[in-house]
């Protein structure tokens, strides 16, 4: 399953568990329990209760480094490279 | 000093740095080799409440190389984890006399883990560190807690980490005083009276890894090493100390490192970071692996100090003086160990890539008379064939350097006779406070806090 259609498929789960809260708010709370466990499963990032660190050096504007645990993705993106440097400003 | 506050960053940063390395065939077991990994220099015996400590928050490792590649092919991971159990200023509540006793409320316990070719094992977890020697009221029976701290992680594997006497020994007052060696200090440029050597580092502890293992499990094919002259009998060893990439400081005083870990110390053999490498490169050194040490070869080929020994005793070093071509002699002990037929029944040769390692050649049985002068003194089981805590590694140096071993690869030269009496002034491990004990982790007990006067006082 990837990213996106784990999205839509919690998105339609959220909807199904509120339209649930009508007959009990102790279900809503269950359903957005086993929601947040779905994605702790599935999503390797949001399982780990790392910091994540993301920085873009000096010398080449277009990488974006992100450490996480104890590894360490270099991703070349300029557009996210950009938006750091846009809040670094 | 061997390898103490030698870079500006690990000057900065005593928890991480690699103070000296050690590799035998245990004089007790001969069937095992025996690896010291020492960090924290000139740790002051009173120097709490907050003591020495190891660093949570560093990953110690020894690197081994079986395979003539300069690469670990085996490794040893150690990691700390500190615990208070009570709400005190105090480092201790009462006489320390157990590894649980509650009295003791920081103290420390470290996993081992060994990485073989990439794949890592657990070899124990939880294992504890032994306190620092405080003094008869908190520490009054210190060999009994030193002695519950060593480990058998089975397999004939024993582990030992935690504080313990400085074995190393030198003059370090007249070594960077501009190499005004004692006690030849009236044939100085800059002469005075000669005197007696000090031992610099006497009175000081320092914390040591220990580790002893069977060297069969060191050999790359598992065998029993008892041929001197085989290429598998001949290990790589050196030990580093690694950060974590990123380190964040949120309020509260808490401290957070991500990323992967990055080596920010080493140590193959000793002095080399030093007494070598110049100033503005030694953090470099100290960040790469060996097997990316070409770079740094042209240091050990032309050393500043056999330039400087000349001026620094004018007239002494004459021979020496005259010899501009590159040191393959340095090169051999230091980067590539010493081939066969250089030195009768002898080999630590690792293959022509150079790189700084510790190199010992496991089939050489220890003997029951060391000469402190390893290799160069007739003694094989000693320093360049890796080094026992005895051996008198800056004199051993020094004389090397002042071009007593040149001959070995250029047989026409003459050393200059000072070449052969230069030494550090502290002489010989007589210097050592406590004596090494026979058995492992020969490091011997550190000196007390209550016992101890501020160092070199008179």
């Amino acid at each position: 399953m990837n990213a996106f259609s784990r999205r839509s498929f919690l998105r339609k789960a959220s909807i199904g568990a509120a339209a649930g809260a009508m007959a009990s708010r102790g279900l809503v709370t269950n359903a957005a329990g086993a929601m947040q466990k779905q994605a702790e499963r599935t999503d390797p990032i949001q399982a780990s209760d790392d910091r994540v660190v993301a920085f873009v050096r000096a010398g080449d504007r277009d990488e974006v480094t992100v450490l996480v645990g104890e590894r360490e993705i270099v991703r070349r993106d300029a557009r996210l490279a950009r938006l750091l440097l846009r809040a670094a400003r | 000093m061997s390898s103490h506050r030698e870079a500006p960053g690990t000057a900065q940063d005593p928890v991480a740095d690699n103070t000296d390395l050690y590799a035998f065939v245990s004089p007790d077991k001969p069937s095992t080799v025996t690896l010291i990994a020492n960090f924290i220099p000139t740790e002051y015996p009173p120097g709490g409440p907050n003591f020495y400590e190891f660093g949570d928050d560093v990953l110690y490792q020894i690197h081994i190389d079986n395979r003539g590649d300069s690469g670990d092919d085996l490794k040893f991971q150690f990691r700390f984890s500190t615990q208070v159990t009570a709400e005190t200023f105090l480092y201790n509540t009462g006489p320390i006399s157990s590894l649980t006793d509650p009295n003791w409320v920081r103290r420390q316990t470290y996993s081992v883990t060994m990485v073989r070719n990439g794949t890592p094992h657990l070899l124990g977890n939880g294992l504890a560190c032994p306190p620092v020697n405080i003094g008869p009221r908190s520490t009054p029976d210190y060999g009994a807690l030193a002695d519950a701290a060593r480990h058998d992680l089975g397999n004939g594997v024993k582990v030992f980490a935690g504080q313990r006497d400085e074995a190393f020994f030198v003059d370090l007052g007249s070594i960077f005083d501009l190499g005004d060696l004692r006690p030849f200090q009236n044939l100085h440029l800059i002469p005075t009276p000669a005197a007696e050597g000090i031992n610099g580092l006497g009175g000081f502890n320092v914390h040591s890894i220990a580790i002893q293992l069977p060297k069969t499990m060191l050999t790359r094919d598992g065998s029993n090493p008892t041929d001197a002259s085989k290429a598998s009998s001949v290990i790589g060893v050196w030990a580093s100390a690694s950060r974590r990439r990123s380190t964040i400081r949120d309020a509260g005083g808490k401290v957070e490192g991500s990323g992967p870990w990055v080596q920010v110390s080493r140590l193959g053999n000793p002095l080399v970071n030093e007494v070598l490498i110049p100033m503005d490169e030694k953090d470099l050194w100290n960040s790469v692996q060996p097997a990316d040490d070409a770079q740094f070869a042209k240091y050990y080929a032309h050393p500043e100090l056999a330039t400087l020994l000349p001026i620094l005793y004018p007239g002494v070093f004459p021979h020496l003086k005259g010899l501009s071509a590159a040191r393959a002699d340095l090169e051999a002990i230091l980067l590539t160990g010493i081939p066969s037929g250089i030195v009768p029944g002898f080999q630590n040769f690792t293959g022509a890539a150079p790189a700084d390692m510790l190199r010992l050649n496991m089939a050489i049985p220890p003997t029951s008379k060391p000469n402190r002068l390893g290799v160069v003194g007739g003694d094989l089981a000693g320093f360049p064939n890796g080094r026992r805590l005895p051996d008198d590694v800056t004199t051993i140096e020094l004389r090397a350097i002042a071009g007593l071993t040149y001959p070995l690869v250029a047989p026409s030269y003459t050393p200059d006779g000072a070449a052969s009496a230069i030494q550090d002034g502290s002489v010989s491990g007589q210097d050592v406070d406590t004596p090494y004990p026979g058995t492992f982790p020969y490091m011997g007990t550190p000196h007390a806090g209550y016992s101890t006067d501020p160092p070199h006082r008179s």
